[in-house]
């Protein structure tokens, strides 16, 4: 916001509320922040508080921008990707196309000249954005004959405490499908963000083939896609700028943002005997790694 | 051929010639032009696709380090080689792709994956670039882009290559375009260069010509129609100023000629007037009892004023030719009669000279034909009279015969309604020099002067006979031998009369064969301001027995006639205080007088001025110096 003009405390003021990914939480403050001044715009940060923000501001007239959202046409903000909402939300999502992904990964796969597909299993939550992301990627997988997915599900614990125990199921759900899977494939939510969620899945010493994230790359998975922070960050600055200068939020069309990054890692594709295909080396120039394994 | 032909004859070649080359330039350039562009064309692609597939893998390995991986370094090559594959298949151009010891590595774009002989060494000679057309093999002719990419593992040669068929596909079309526009261009400049000329030369040069030509038939030109200023506007209004000056100029020769004429008619009558005098009372003194002495020199005065007319005439005849004004009778006449009339004079001459003369005549019937007998006898008088005046011993043969249209030495116009005729007058005299035939019918010529010495004469005679002849529409020609004699041959063609025609000729003939040399007694009146001419006349019709009363002016002939008592008028032209046509206008006036004849009595000789006098009311014209016969016939005719 600063770089499109506006100062804070002059022209613009934050009330940030942290729900740490708890849908209740997030509601409750959200209603105690309103209740105690109507805000000129409610930006709303990953599924669960948008769909808490969605349930309290539908059906009024106060703006809501959401961003950091798997599935905006899933969780119902909008009915197709690149059109408007036509109420008092807007926003973007910040995942690649699941079927980019696909590509991506199928590309690479292709290298190792396989006569049968390889076996990836969408290791997911219930988070409503990975179990979303986790039902694309089934629906387009019969378009890349390359893979075949499993899907592997456990239950989306919330907060901290829950963290240990969510990761623990995880890993148990691996052991049981090591011996029919080829490699792993995370999905967008809170858990490929999780540090120690990661690296309790590397210990399984299943490769992963792919993960929305550049610092799981680094750690050892194959391929990651990534809108970065500030690419979403001057994304969502820009609608939010334009809302506040008075335009409608309905007559702001759901987007992605256009330019992503990725990441590469030569030793786990050398392991599933595969190479990175130049276009994609020369994509991910920054981000190649050549060794994998747990990171801090 | 015409001028404008002519220049378009000349411009065409120009054209063709100048297009043409033009042309041929155009299509060398632009054929070379599209060779270099194919081959730029083609380096830049190739240039881009070994950058683009093989030096972007290569810097790609290199910076990541992935160069010491085979798999990669295999897997990246594998890539660049679709690459080539995929760009043979977009543009349709076949890729080869050598290491640089010649072996093949990939083919993009040939025939059932097979590679193609005669590429190898051309590529291992290629150290950085290389174009060109290249005759690989047999039906592999091809236009060629080559470059080399030298790196270790990656030591390649690629080449582009085009069959020059496709291009020369294109030069064909350039060449056909080329040919059509040619062609237009041709068509187009030839057309401007048509409009331009026919605009601003041929156009105006036409208008030019047709000013001259009238100019050249003395027709007056006001203006012509050329109004550039230029050299032929300038020449135009010179022209304007020559048709001018040279109207100006006929106008004076016309009034020149006119006055000639109006002298020589004056001279005509003033000649004849005293001359008439002079025969008529010379031939009216040989009737009289004059001793032998007497006799002899009577006759030498009646020969030499004869001979004095003749010369008259035949100045005047040269004359009327000359200037156009000699006229044709178209009448009808028998040639035997006139044949016969013709030789009895010369039958009595040529005795006298010891001379035999004969007729040899083959006339079919009717020997009547349609022409001017007068001028035919005129013909055969100045032949015959020559025939006898220079054949001193021997013969003279006149022959006529009447040949077919086939045999005519001229094309017959009309054969149905023609008879030609032939004369052939023919002496055994002294013939005339070779080198004279030529220009003996030109007027003023006789063969040397002696002869004119010798025989006399004007030398118009045979100029007049030409002439004569030769506006019947006939031909004449001389054959002679100097010392054997001469035979003057002539053709004439004849109308035929109609059925109708001959019976009134029959007719009048039978009438003529009853008249009697006894005509009635008529009071005769004679209008006359010439003393002399007056008693000749008068002599002479009352040697005829007629009543003649005479009178000095046509003012008392008119008065005579209105007194009443005359039957016949006998009327000079030029009187003084009313001459004779106004005289005869006055006589006619009053219808009671319109049966009396009226006779025209002149000197003047020529025959539209006879025209007029008919006109004015007289029923003939008799010209002065007139014999005694002529006046027997005419009172025999009009009494």
């Amino acid at each position: 916001m600063t770089h499109l003009g506006f100062k804070d405390g002059t022209d613009v003021s934050y009330s940030v509320l942290n729900a740490k990914g708890d849908y209740g939480r997030a509601k409750s403050l959200l209603t105690s922040a309103i209740d105690e001044s109507t805000p000129d715009l409610v930006v709303t940060v990953a599924t669960l508080a948008t769909r808490a923000g969605r349930d309290l501001l539908s059906g009024t007239t106060i703006p809501q921008m959401f961003l950091i959202v798997t599935d905006p046409v899933g969780e119902g903000f909008v009915s197709e990707m690149g059109k408007t909402s036509g109420s008092n939300i807007t926003g973007q999502s910040h995942v690649v196309p699941v079927e980019s992904q696909l590509a991506l990964v199928s590309q690479i796969l292709q290298t190792a000249k396989r006569d049968t597909p390889f076996r990836i299993g969408i290791l997911r939550s219930t988070y409503p954005s990975a179990a979303g992301e986790a039902a694309q990627l089934r629906a387009a997988a019969n378009q890349f004959p390359v893979v075949s997915l499993t899907d592997l599900g456990f239950p989306y614990l919330s907060g901290d405490s829950g963290r240990p125990e969510m990761n623990k199921s995880a890993v148990e759900l691996v052991k049981t499908y090591k011996d029919s899977l080829d490699g792993l494939w995370l999905v967008a939510g809170p858990n490929q963000s999780d540090l120690d969620f990661v690296n309790a899945v590397l210990g399984t010493g299943m490769p992963i083939v792919n993960s929305g994230n550049i610092r799981n790359a680094r750690l050892g998975a194959m391929l990651a896609l990534q809108s970065t922070v500030e690419l979403n960050g001057r994304a969502a600055a820009e609608a939010a700028s334009a809302i506040l200068s008075g335009t409608d939020p309905a007559d702001i069309p759901v987007t992605r943002p256009s330019k992503f990054i990725a990441g590469v890692n030569v030793l786990t594709a050398a392991r599933l005997g595969a190479v990175i295909p130049s276009g994609i080396l020369e994509l991910a120039q920054e981000n190649v790694f050549y060794r994998q394994g747990r990171g801090n | 051929m015409s001028l404008y032909t002519k220049f378009i004859a000349a411009i065409i070649p120009i054209v063709l010639l100048g297009t043409g080359a033009l042309g041929y330039w155009s299509f060398t350039h632009s054929r070379d032009v599209l060779y270099r562009t194919e081959q730029q064309a083609m380096n830049l692609r190739l240039e881009s696709a070994i950058d683009q597939f093989v030096a972007r893998r290569y810097r790609l390995l290199e910076t990541t380090g992935l160069n010491a991986l085979t798999s990669y370094v295999d897997q990246y090559k594998s890539e660049a080689l679709t690459d080539f594959r995929t760009l043979s298949q977009k543009t349709g151009r076949r890729i080869l792709i050598f290491n640089r010891d010649g072996s093949a590595l990939f083919c993009g774009g040939c025939a059932n994956e097979t590679f193609p002989d005669g590429w190898g060494d051309l590529a291992s000679g290629v150290s950085d670039k290389l174009y060109g057309t290249h005759d690989a093999a047999p039906g592999d002719h091809a236009v060629f882009s080559a470059a080399g990419f030298a790196k270790p593992e990656w030591n390649w040669v690629a080449l582009l290559t085009i069959p020059e068929s496709v291009v020369s596909k294109d030069v064909e079309n350039i060449r056909l375009a080329t040919i059509i526009v040619s062609l237009a261009s041709i068509l187009a400049v030839a057309g401007m260069i048509a409009w331009v000329s026919r605009s601003l030369l041929v156009t105006p040069i036409l208008k030019l010509k047709l000013a001259a030509d009238s100019i050249a038939r003395q027709e007056p030109i006001s203006r012509i129609d050329i109004n550039s200023n230029d050299e032929l506007g300038r020449l135009a209004r010179d022209m304007e100023m020559m048709s001018q000056a040279t109207h100006d100029y006929v106008e004076r020769a016309n009034a020149a000629n006119k006055a000639k004429s109006g002298f020589l008619a004056t001279m005509s009558h003033e000649i004849r007037t005293p001359l008439n005098g002079v025969l008529g009372i010379a031939q009216l003194l040989e009737d009289t009892d004059l001793d032998p002495d007497q006799q002899r020199k009577v006759s030498n005065i009646v020969a030499s004023g004869k001979t004095l007319l003749a010369i008259i005439n035949d100045v005047l005849d040269m004359s009327r030719i000359e200037s156009g004004a000699m006229e044709l009778e178209d009448t009808v006449f028998d040639l035997k009669e006139l044949l016969s009339s013709i030789m009895t004079p010369f039958q009595t001459a040529a005795g006298q000279k010891g001379l035999t003369i004969r007729g040899e005549y083959a006339i079919s019937q009717p020997a009547q034909m349609r022409g001017d007998p007068v001028r035919l006898r005129q013909i055969l008088w100045n032949l015959l009279s020559n025939a006898v005046k220079f054949t001193e011993a021997g013969s003279v043969v006149l022959t006529v015969k009447e040949i077919s249209a086939d045999a005519a030495p001229i094309p017959v116009l009309s054969p149905h309604t023609t008879r030609g005729v032939r004369f052939a007058v023919t002496d055994t005299g002294t013939g005339v020099a070779p080198d004279r035939q030529a220009s003996i019918f030109e007027a003023f010529t006789q063969e040397d002067s002696t002869i004119t010495r010798k025989f006399g004469g004007t030398g118009l005679g045979l100029a007049i006979v030409s002439q004569i002849v030769e506006l019947m529409g006939g031909r004449i020609g001389i054959e002679s031998e100097l010392g054997k004699g001469t035979t003057i041959d002539v053709f004439i063609p004849f109308g035929t009369v109609t059925a109708e025609e001959l019976e009134r000729s029959n007719a009048a003939k039978t009438a003529a064969a009853g008249e009697r040399r006894t005509l009635p007694v008529y009071r005769i009146l004679v209008a006359e301001d010439n003393a002399i001419n007056a008693m000749v006349v008068t002599a002479v019709l009352e040697k005829l027995g007629q009543n003649v009363k005479h009178v000095e002016n046509g003012r008392e002939a008119v008065d005579e006639v209105m007194r009443g008592g005359t039957d016949f008028v006998f009327m000079d032209v030029h009187m003084p205080e009313m001459d004779g046509i106004e005289a005869t206008r006055e006589i006619r006036a009053a219808a009671s007088n319109n049966d009396i004849p009226i006779i025209g009595l002149t000197a003047e000789a020529f025959v539209e001025r006879h025209a007029e006098f008919r006109t004015a009311g007289m029923n003939d014209v008799l010209t002065k110096p007139f014999t005694e016969d002529q006046l027997f016939k005419v009172l025999s005719r009009y009494g």
